[in-house]
């Protein structure tokens, strides 16, 4: 029914492997897991951060939001994951990419709350990211 | 591809429990995520997100399932980060908290941690020397490590401290490997940096503006406080692991020459930093050290600067070790100062104190507080936060 005005592709690298669709939630700055996204209800979207930055209790953080239902689909690093953020993802499952290449941060704003689809294969390490707006 | 070892992949089989066979899967995964090498032995481990406050009770189910699974210590040394409540309840906890808790660290200890409940583990026994290779969570203790002991640990996340301290191996990755070890910046500070807030605020410069491993230059007071508060905040504000400091960080002389990369700033820059805080004026309700926690030494020097001044006109807390005799807290109580003994505000439940404008030296509260807690934050150094408590009395 809905016609898509825009579909742009992403491409990333696979850490987390596995395939996830979500809105986009993009964080367009360095933020930490606690204190800063712990509250969040994340559940169908598919979170974007620049990087992140503070407390190493991002990976229980991470843990916590799933098992209470408000962990995102799949969690994207434009820069480079710092580990803690890897160890959160395979505690909760979540498929994890980073490194984005082919888009700035300003552009990725404007993509806020498109709907993508994110397929990141262990195998080749390679990570797809679909947007349609 | 990440070379096992044979220890390594009898871990994964389960040869030492199933728990341990969790820890090596956790970290294996990381490895290969990172695409590290190998894996390396390590000889210290510190554990943070063992506060209930943060890690809820999906935190508290993983922590025993390592326990149940027989998970136990490997490493020479290994400690944890301090816990939500004070361990003389002086804070408010309900029944049920407490309980929730209490089942952290019992698990930790059934595997065999020393539950010192302190961000210092390096003033409690847990303090690597020179060179060796360990896996610390606890953003500031990371920083201290590396800077100030020269040992080598990249800022683990917590569950992953307690994976490695279960197998007694690490991914050698990022800071383990002495070329990352490199500095990319070289910071100039022009005027001297000689009370801690100012450290603070340079540290949360650092994490704000510099990307890569700094090199400072210029004159930095050789003070213990000092140099934790700088740490810490950078810990918090930004990303690093580690930041060589003149006259403090082991391999200064050595690697200083190989900064390409050069950037002057001056007191003024880093006083714009507390624009992003603010709330310096107003009449604070409440005053709080020890993030990170303080020497039980500077627990004393403080309170007997109060006792002097007859008591702290407004509720003075310092944050230290769950190993502070409960002498002290009680005699610091009779001054209205709340020694906290194994916990911290920023992981604790502070809504509930009501308190809702706290004055701190600590830069690194001053990015947690307002953000976790939604407390206003004012600043001053420890001499006037003191002299802020007995102003009245005088």
């Amino acid at each position: 029914m809905s016609s898509w005005r825009r579909l742009v592709r992403l491409k990333g690298r696979a850490l987390i492997g596995g395939k996830a669709t979500g809105r986009l939630y993009v964080v367009p700055k360095a933020v930490s897991f606690y204190g800063e996204l712990e509250d969040l209800n994340l559940k169908n979207s598919v979170l974007v951060v620049r990087r992140t930055r503070g407390s190493t209790v991002a990976p229980y953080v991470i843990y916590r939001m799933w098992h209470e239902g408000r962990a995102p689909e799949a969690i994207i690093i434009v820069e480079k994951a710092e580990p803690m953020v890897i160890a959160g993802a395979i505690l909760a499952g979540i498929p994890l990419c980073d490194m984005l290449t082919g888009i700035s941060v300003t552009q990725l704003i404007d993509l806020n709350d498109c709907v993508a689809n994110v397929s990141s294969l262990k195998e080749s390490r390679v990570c797809d990211i679909t947007i349609a707006c | 591809m990440v070379k096992l070892d044979r220890i390594d992949e009898e871990f994964l089989k389960g040869r030492f429990g199933e728990a341990a066979a969790k820890a090596m899967e956790i970290i294996v995964t990381i490895a290969e995520a990172l695409d590290a090498k190998q894996l390396i032995p390590i000889v210290s481990a510190h554990v943070s997100g063992i506060s209930v406050s943060n890690i809820g009770e999906a935190g508290v189910l993983l922590i025993e399932e390592l326990a149940s699974g027989g998970g136990k210590v490997r490493v020479p040394a290994a400690t944890v980060n301090p816990i939500g409540f004070d361990v003389y309840g002086l804070l408010p906890r309900t029944h049920e908290e407490w309980e929730l808790q209490s089942r952290v660290i019992k698990a930790l200890q059934e595997m065999g941690f020393r539950n010192i409940l302190s961000c210092t583990p390096y003033d409690y026994g847990n303090r690597p020397t020179l060179g060796s290779h360990i896996a610390w969570a606890e953003s500031s203790a990371v920083l201290y490590a590396n800077s100030v002991l020269g040992a080598y640990t990249n800022r683990e996340g917590g569950i992953v401290a307690l994976a490695a301290a279960l197998t007694g191996r690490i991914y050698e990755w990022g800071v383990h490997i002495k070329e990352e070890r490199v500095p990319h910046v070289r910071l100039e500070i022009s005027d001297s940096i000689d009370d801690e807030l100012l450290g603070g605020l340079v540290g949360a410069f650092i994490g704000i503006h510099i990307e890569g491993i700094p090199l400072l230059k210029g004159s930095i007071a050789p003070d213990e406080l000092l140099l934790r508060n700088l740490l810490a905040a950078a810990g918090a504000w930004g990303n690093h692991s580690l930041i060589y400091i003149p006259g403090v960080t082991p391999e200064y002389e050595k690697v200083r020459h190989s900064v390409t990369r050069s950037l002057s700033i001056s007191k003024r820059d880093v006083l714009e930093v507390l624009d992003r805080v603010g709330g310096l004026t107003d009449e604070p309700d409440a005053i709080f050290i020890g993030c990170p926690h303080v020497h039980r030494n500077l627990v004393n020097r403080i309170l007997e600067k109060i006792r002097e001044c007859g008591g702290s006109r407004i509720p003075f807390y310092i944050a230290t070790c769950g190993c502070i005799e409960r002498q002290i807290v009680e005699q610091a109580r009779k001054l209205n100062v709340m020694v906290l003994a194994g916990t911290c505000p920023v992981v604790s439940n502070l809504s509930r104190w009501g308190v809702k404008r706290l004055a701190t030296n600590s830069m690194k509260a001053a990015f947690y507080l307002p953000r976790r807690h939604n407390v206003e934050v004012m600043l001053g150094n420890l001499h006037e936060l003191v002299a802020a408590a007995c102003s009245s009395k005088r």
